[in-house]
């Protein structure tokens, strides 16, 4: 899901995505903490949810 | 030449202007950057009656930078004409503590430069500056809004003050408290901005912050237990003795490689007041600071491989009293010599979000 938000959210710039990801960060998403393969965390997910909804991109 | 820097001391404000209009006689500035120690007073006004032609920013200063210059009672100013920026945007945010919606803002300077389809596709060209005045103590709430409504990257700093002075920041002849100064500069041969914090990661042990007033900058708890028992536990040094690490041991967000620092100010109300606040659920950790002029000069060498126009420097207000502390003053500014170069002593910086005892250098190419 994080790394949906930054793909939506890049539009295929790499500089755009990178900067997306350090927003992240700042908002209080250890981004290289998840993978696809991390249980699912109730706070994050919502965390993550609300991050895309500011950024006008749903996920 | 497309860009020119200038130190002043004026016996006022009407002076300093005077001798700005003499030093810079023939060039005709689009946008002139400047960082006025808070004794003089209404400097905006006086170097907007100067240059009337040019788009005027600029911030309160405790000390200023020029070149390899460090002084405080001086005004510093960056002049930049159509060789090295082609336009400029600039746009006031006032009232930022009432946490302002953007859009409308950011809507209005993307679309000054043709919308933002067209700034995006000429990311290269577009940087954004932000000044900040500092009594706000909104930055990191207002960063964090920039970044959600923009993909520009703003950097920039906020003001600070003579001893006895107050906190301005200035656009077009203003000045403004609790306020933001925005500017979007297209330039003409691009730009790069380079941070560095000469901070390094202490410990690898991530703490996470699980009671935190953003808002207040407090921090209450590192992994459900008081964030001091904590702190100190990482530290190997008694809880009594914390506050005497607060300088040298400052807190990070690490971002991949990039540190984002956070500097303690004081213990309160059960937690530690610090001058950045943290969301809940960042993990931090524990830095050491580390030689600022070699840290520095490595930065500056490895970012610039090539002759600049200019470079603006927003060097922390800590970073300043540490070197000068240290004697390391002369050797700093002799790395800043080397370019076309202004910077004041900031309140904080921006980059991304607003940060701590960090340098943020905008480089004009």
């Amino acid at each position: 899901m994080i790394q949906q938000v930054i793909t939506q959210k890049g539009k295929g710039n790499l500089v755009i995505e990178n900067s997306v990801r350090t927003k992240m960060y700042l908002k209080g998403i250890a981004v290289d903490k998840y993978t696809a393969a991390s249980p699912d965390d109730p706070a994050i997910i919502l965390k993550v949810r609300e991050v895309a909804k500011e950024f006008g991109i749903s996920v | 030449m497309a860009v020119k820097t200038v130190l002043i001391k004026g016996t006022d404000s009407q002076d300093m202007a005077r001798q700005a209009s003499e030093a810079l006689a023939g060039f005709q500035p689009k946008l002139l950057l400047f960082f006025a120690s808070s004794i003089y007073v209404h400097p905006e006004a006086a170097l907007k009656e100067a240059f009337p032609g040019a788009e005027i920013i600029g911030s309160t200063s405790h000390s200023e930078y020029c070149n390899s210059d460090f002084t405080d009672g001086a005004v510093s100013i960056m002049a930049m004409d159509s060789g090295s920026v082609e336009d400029v945007c600039v746009r006031v945010v006032e009232n930022i503590s009432s946490d302002p919606d953007l859009r409308g803002v950011l809507e209005e300077m993307h679309g000054f430069f043709g919308g933002v389809d067209q700034v995006l596709a000429n990311y290269e060209s577009y940087v954004g500056l932000v000044m900040f005045e500092s009594s706000a103590k909104s930055e990191e709430i207002f960063m964090d809004r920039l970044g959600t409504v923009t993909d520009l990257l703003f950097v920039g700093g906020s003001s600070s003050a003579a001893d006895s002075g107050e906190s301005l920041v200035y656009a077009n002849g203003k000045s403004y408290s609790g306020a933001a100064v925005l500017a979007v500069l297209k330039t003409v041969n691009g730009y790069d901005v380079l941070k560095t914090q000469s901070a390094h990661i202490l410990s690898e042990r991530k703490l996470l912050v699980t009671k935190s007033d953003m808002r207040n900058r407090i921090l209450y708890e590192f992994d459900g237990r008081p964030c001091g028992e904590v702190y100190a536990e990482v530290l190997g040094v008694p809880l009594e003795k914390i506050q005497d690490y607060f300088v040298s041991n400052p807190l990070g967000v690490v971002a991949d490689t990039e540190i984002f620092v956070r500097t303690f100010n004081q213990i309160q109300d059960g937690g530690i007041t610090l001058h950045c606040g943290l969301p809940e659920g960042t993990e931090i950790n524990v830095l050491e600071i580390g030689n600022i002029v070699e840290d520095t000069k490595k930065a500056l060498d490895d970012a610039i491989t090539y002759e600049p126009a200019g470079l603006i420097n927003f060097n922390c207000l800590y970073r300043t009293l540490e070197m000068q502390k240290e004697n390391l003053v002369g050797p700093y500014c002799e790395l800043f010599g080397r370019y076309p170069s202004i910077g004041f002593s900031t309140n904080g910086e921006a980059f991304f979000g607003h940060i701590n005892e960090t340098s943020t250098v905008l480089v004009i190419k």
